[in-house]
């Protein structure tokens, strides 16, 4: 196991990985996930126009659309299922009954509204983020304000969750070995005990690769191996600038 | 469930939390700096990576169902709330930013419930039963269980708060809803997080962050006592309140116009709801509750207030 299926998209050359460091495709990731996630509702219009600015993000970034569906679909349930009930909860006129429930008319237009905002920022993310190595986007980090500590550890996390994944994996194989058909109180209670050598051999490994990087000079910083890009920055600016416009367009629509 | 995906929150919640997050987890980030020098990196990186491990590992539920564990607590019961803060927000924005799992926008909100409420609240729970009960594994797998499900609960609520208040469904709608399945959710979140804190207390006790466990019972034990007597009073007055109308949901509901839509849905959600706690049985069950926690709660007063003169004493 590794982080290679998140990066198999990463080096594609296209023209948004000409253009834009990974630092600059995080800030227009975030851009456009709060330009479609806060679009004020009511906003149709505003919606509709990010829609097209992601399907030319699509066709910028060279992104098989087939891989987009799929990875939006993975991240359905989490706002699918909650928008679900909103038709049964919001107040207003009756728009149709199924069975005891009754599905009111703003509560169904709220509803696919959420739905299409979060669909719109979910697909502008993980078109970018798909077109860059998660390492990169990682150290990408530490150009916004996120503090060191979260960016460092972070960067480390990375390195070593797939190893302790497979730790894990090892230990659960040995676990279902020896426990063959446990009732189920017997599989928790085993389960929560690996977890909990988990993470003691975590801080058992997280003391020896600390002594390792002590005895290479670390010095409270990661540096990266990387080579510095050069980026377009008027690119950016026009696209987080243009994004910003349509979410203050949304919202101009919505008062007038 | 419990992480607020994008295009639910209101730009109002959604800057506010963001703000208020980025606030904490800055001071989180000097406090964990000065508590564990350089060691900070790569104990707080390996924790991450832990988290995102353990969370792969499916507990079977029922019915093919199953859950995985959050872990805000564990993670505070071994490296202290404010690392356990940081490796929590960690988590999160790699989830939010890789897996779109909970959205950039509700980034803020989600750090705030999952970190600041299942860490650091969570472990202040957990602290404070120690403090209470005394330090020895068993007992404090318990207060770990506890605290794990009070805190998941309370996770819950605050991401209830956030959506009523982004006007996405009625306040008491969103509240209610999240702060039932997270009441189910904390039970499994409870029993996993007790018992591997029960296994690290046993076998590694060394590893546990250290915490007033032992310690004499102070003017901390006090302290708490007082706090949580009139919590359990409060609780009590307001459920006494509370079944003395016990319509009172409905009677809100019919006021604000939306008495199908409300009460439909939670009968719809919730059967067994209204079978469980029929009129006279629910009215009575409610009432000895209360009453229990009014007097759990007068006598932990005045068995602080009785600490405290003996402390005087002394």
């Amino acid at each position: 196991m590794g982080f290679a299926h998140l990066d198999r998209y990463a080096d594609r050359p296209s023209w948004l990985t000409r253009t834009t460091t990974p630092t600059q495709r995080l800030l227009i990731a975030i851009a456009a996930a709060f330009a479609a996630g806060l679009m004020p509702p009511g906003a149709w219009r505003a919606l509709v126009v990010l829609f097209g600015l992601v399907v030319i993000g699509v066709w910028a970034a060279r992104l098989p659309l087939g891989i987009l569906i799929r990875r939006v679909a993975q991240a359905l349930p989490f706002f699918l299922l909650p928008a679900l009930a909103l038709p049964f909860t919001v107040p207003g006129p009756t728009a149709l009954e199924i069975g005891p429930l009754t599905a009111s008319t703003h509560g169904l237009e709220r509803a696919a509204e959420i739905v299409l905002r979060a669909t719109l920022a979910v697909s502008a993310v993980t078109i970018v983020i798909s077109v860059t190595r998660a390492a990169d986007l990682l150290s990408a980090l530490d150009a916004l304000p996120v503090p060191r500590l979260v960016s460092s550890s972070l960067a480390l996390g990375y390195r070593y969750v797939y190893v302790l994944t497979d730790e894990l994996e090892r230990t659960t194989r040995a676990l279902k070995s020896r426990m063959g058909h446990a009732s189920r109180l017997r599989l928790w209670h085993a389960r929560a005990t690996t977890l909990a050598h988990l993470f003691v051999r975590s801080h058992a490994r997280g003391t020896r690769i600390h002594a390792a990087m002590l005895s290479r000079g670390y010095r409270d910083s990661l540096p990266t191996l990387n080579p510095a890009v050069d980026g377009n920055r008027v690119w950016v600016i026009a696209i987080v600038g243009l994004l910003a416009a349509v979410w203050l367009a949304g919202m101009i629509e919505v008062m007038a | 469930m419990a992480h607020i995906p994008d295009g639910f929150l209101s730009a109002t919640v959604s800057v506010t939390t963001l703000v208020a997050a980025g606030a904490v987890t800055a001071y989180t980030a000097r406090r964990s700096q000065q508590e564990l020098d350089e060691r900070a990196a790569p104990t707080l990186g390996l924790a991450t990576a832990a988290v995102f491990a353990a969370q792969a590992v499916n507990f079977p539920v029922a019915a093919g169902t199953s859950g995985h564990l959050l872990g805000g607590v564990l993670v505070a019961v071994l490296f202290g709330p404010w690392a356990g803060y940081l490796v929590m927000t960690s988590v999160l924005i790699v989830q939010a930013l890789i897996f779109a799992d909970g959205g950039l926008t509700a980034l803020g909100a989600n750090v705030l419930n999952i970190a600041g409420i299942g860490a650091v609240i969570g472990y202040g729970i957990y602290a404070s039963l120690i403090t209470l009960a005394g330090g020895g594994p068993r007992r404090r797998g318990l207060a770990a269980a506890v605290a794990a499900y009070i805190a998941t609960v309370l996770t819950g609520i605050a991401a209830g708060i956030e959506l009523g208040w982004s006007e996405v469904a009625p306040m008491r709608l969103s509240v209610g809803a999240m702060a039932s399945v997270h009441a189910l959710m904390g039970l499994a979140e409870g029993a996993i997080t007790g018992l591997a804190v029960w296994t690290l207390a046993r076998k590694r006790p060394d590893l546990l962050h250290p915490s007033q466990a032992g310690a004499p019972a102070g003017p901390g034990r006090r302290v708490i006592l007082a706090g949580l007597g009139s919590l359990a009073v409060l609780a009590g007055i307001f459920s006494l309140i509370a079944s003395s109308m016990p319509d009172s949901l409905e009677r809100v509901a019919i006021d604000l116009g939306f008495a199908d839509a409300g009460t439909e849905w939670e009968g719809a959600l919730f059967p067994e709801y209204r079978a469980w706690l029929p009129g006279f049985v629910g009215k009575l069950i409610a009432f000895v509750f209360s009453m229990a926690l009014l007097f759990s709660g007068a006598a932990a007063m005045f068995r602080a207030l009785g600490l405290a003169r003996s402390a005087k004493e002394s």
